[in-house]
């Protein structure tokens, strides 16, 4: 009997250690982060979603609200803007982060490196680049700023690259995908690919560069793209692609494979029924030459950002790590391309 | 009198206490998963045969200064065990949490555990174990999309971060001496630890492959290198996860801060049976402030694991001789 009270008030005093959390209604669950950079530091853009009572007694009408900040820190920065109001700000909903034209270079390692080792926050949140900025936010209303949410939601769905921000911390180099957005019209849409070695953009890659590296790094399963054949522009759909990496220990290169098969193609005209095959072998040139642009931006410049090594190293550690210290590893010739598709 | 639990149960209890520090990580490893998995294949062998002589050492008829290092042993990492959980726990969530009102509050429901005996305490870690599996397989497939070969790093001479890494696996704790203690005979003493070292470096090891091939270069550098592939993972609607896996290995901590006290206790019954040989616990309850107030978490564990190593040499002296 004596244990059994024990336990009792043991078992009290475990359950009263919740009384003094924050409510929910005293939080602002933070959808969307948006960092900028100038010379006089860090703005910080935190974007949640609220509720308020419409006219319908049977809706409530959601609104994104803004809290804006600045300092000379990131962790500054995100301290100003929740200051300004009564409400804590809670990072653990929070899957987006924007970063302004300032954010992007070098200050973006150090602010993602900040977020990643916040417990607060979502390590793998998705990052993007955006040319908005701070000052954008704050003119629409707060359901134009929450139809405005969505579209980045959406937006960010349909890229084909995704950025996380562990990825981006505390490193040299990275791939940042962009959004277009128009902040007044409440428009966004994904963008091209920026390729930053350092702090300097080197690259801008279009939506076949985009979606190469996206199948390089199994982010996606099947793309849609547009070329330019003989016949004009053509769009298709690439099905079941198939990346196999085959190392010649000989040569120590590396034999890259994409295959894979294309649907749906179309031209102005609309569905090719004729000469599928001969425009499959054109695409498959192309994507080829795609492919050995961006292993020569990325790996040949010393930043095997899609981790394409990995293929040779597992086979051969030795020899590839005496590769690199006489500085002959990153040669973009050591990684030779093949796209064969088949027209369905 | 050795508690009548099976070998399997033993070697169980022992497991899932063990999971504790491998989850409750607030350090970074420093090490990646090639070598971790080449370290925790070496140090098996070599930890199974540095615990040999544990049967001999801890049974009742063995050397005082072997159960006496080993309690001390126990004593101090119930300490780190109360330092490391509260810390995790403070770092993780956005509770400010003292380590005294931790400890007050983990106390009541330790003591219960020591209450319930070894029985209970083994009952519980197979809920406990049973939880942290479910756990598992939640982890795995909240990350599985994010989950890419090319992220494992390839280390061309592992040999030299091995001789860095092995070190801190051969770091002894007081699990891996518990199932020869608690044991009937040493030769299933032995057996029972080899089976607890196994699962723990399979498990170790686990942890590391997973976490690289998710974060790549970057784990190893991870202060709470489990925790943040946990934050990272999310099934269908449900975003964050992480605090159910909190809540899971904070009750693993619990276990083992159960399982730790209450053989802390069962040693000082045996080793200070009368009330004036009790008197010897107020200086070694002073050593062990002076310990926590000087020490940090990580010289502590290495004291933890000297005194061990001396249990261990201690298990060598010669055994007391019977009065007839």
């Amino acid at each position: 009997m004596k244990y059994a009270k024990l336990l009792l008030i043991s078992l009290f005093l475990l359950l009263a250690a919740g009384c003094a959390g924050e409510p929910l209604s005293g939080r602002a669950v933070v959808n969307t982060l948006y960092l900028d950079r100038d010379e006089s530091g860090w703005q910080a853009v935190l974007v949640y979603v609220t509720s308020s009572a419409s006219a319908d007694a049977g809706q409530a009408k959601p609104e994104a609200l803004v809290l804006s900040g600045q300092g000379a820190t990131v962790a500054d920065a995100l301290q100003d803007a929740q200051s300004a109001s009564p409400l804590t700000a809670f990072y653990g909903q929070n899957e987006l982060l924007l970063l302004g034209p300032g954010a992007q270079g070098q200050a973006m390692y150090e602010a993602c490196a900040y977020l990643a080792n916040d417990s607060a926050g979502r390590p793998n949140m998705a990052v993007f680049g955006v040319q908005t900025l701070a000052e954008d936010w704050q003119p629409a209303s707060g359901e134009d700023r929450y139809a405005l949410l969505r579209q980045l939601e959406q937006a960010a769905g349909e890229s084909l690259y995704t950025q996380r921000l562990y990825r981006l911390a505390g490193a040299e180099a990275g791939l940042l995908p962009c959004l277009e957005v128009d902040c007044r019209q409440g428009t966004a849409v994904p963008g091209d690919t920026r390729l930053f070695l350092g702090g300097e953009c080197t690259a801008v890659w279009d939506r076949e560069a985009t979606a190469l590296a996206a199948l390089i790094e199994g982010q996606v399963r099947s793309v849609s793209l547009e070329a330019s054949t003989g016949r004009g522009p053509v769009r298709y759909t690439l099905e079941l692609p198939l990346l196999g990496w085959e190392a010649s220990l000989d040569t120590l290169t590396l034999n890259a494979c994409l295959s894979g098969y294309l649907k749906n193609l179309t031209d102005s005209g609309g569905l090719i029924h004729t000469g599928k095959q001969e425009l499959a072998d054109e695409i498959a040139a192309q994507l080829e030459e795609t492919a050995r642009r961006i292993t020569r931006e990325t790996f040949g410049q010393g930043q095997d950002l899609l981790r394409m090594g990995f293929w040779l190293r597992s086979r051969d550690a030795a020899a590839c790590a005496e590769l690199e210290r006489t500085g002959q590893w990153y040669d973009p010739g050591r990684i030779d391309w093949k796209v064969r598709l088949r027209a369905l | 009198m050795k508690p009548k639990i099976s070998l399997r149960q033993q070697g169980l209890v022992v497991f899932t206490a063990l999971l504790a520090p491998l989850l409750l990580q607030t350090r970074p490893t420093g090490a990646g998963a090639q070598v971790t998995v080449l370290a925790c294949a070496a140090a098996v062998p070599l930890l199974w045969v540095l615990l040999l002589p544990a049967g001999r050492g801890l049974a009742p008829d063995g050397p005082v200064l072997c159960r006496g290092a080993f309690a001390a042993a126990l004593a101090v990492s119930v300490a780190c065990q109360l330092y490391q959980a509260q810390r995790f726990y403070s770092d993780t969530t956005e509770t400010d949490l003292s380590l005294f009102w931790y400890t007050a509050v983990v106390v009541a429901a330790m003591l219960y555990g020591v209450h319930a005996g070894l029985g209970g305490i083994t009952r519980t870690a197979n809920v406990f174990l049973w939880a942290c599996g479910g756990g598992a397989v939640l982890l795995l497939l909240s990350v599985v999309g994010q989950l890419r070969v090319s992220s494992l790093q390839v280390v061309a001479s592992p040999q030299t971060q091995l001789w860095q890494a092995l070190p801190a696996r051969l770091l002894l704790v007081p699990e891996f001496l518990l199932p020869a203690w608690l044991a009937p005979t040493p030769r299933q003493g032995r057996k029972v630890t080899a089976a607890v070292l196994a699962g723990w470096a399979v498990v170790t090891a686990a942890l590391a492959v997973l976490g690289e091939a998710v974060l790549g270069a970057g784990y190893a550098d991870q202060s709470h290198p489990v925790y943040t592939v946990a934050r990272l993972g999310g099934v269908s609607v449900f975003r964050r996860l992480d605090a159910v896996h909190v809540s899971i290995w904070m009750l693993l901590a619990l276990l083992r801060l159960m399982l730790s006290t209450w053989a802390l206790l069962r040693l000082l019954q045996g080793l200070l049976p009368t009330a004036r040989s009790r008197w010897l616990l107020v200086p070694g309850g002073a050593a062990l402030a002076v310990l926590l107030g000087t020490c940090t978490a990580q010289q502590m564990e290495w004291v933890c694991g000297g005194l061990l190593a001396a249990a261990l040499a201690a298990a060598l002296l010669p055994k007391r001789r019977k009065t007839p």
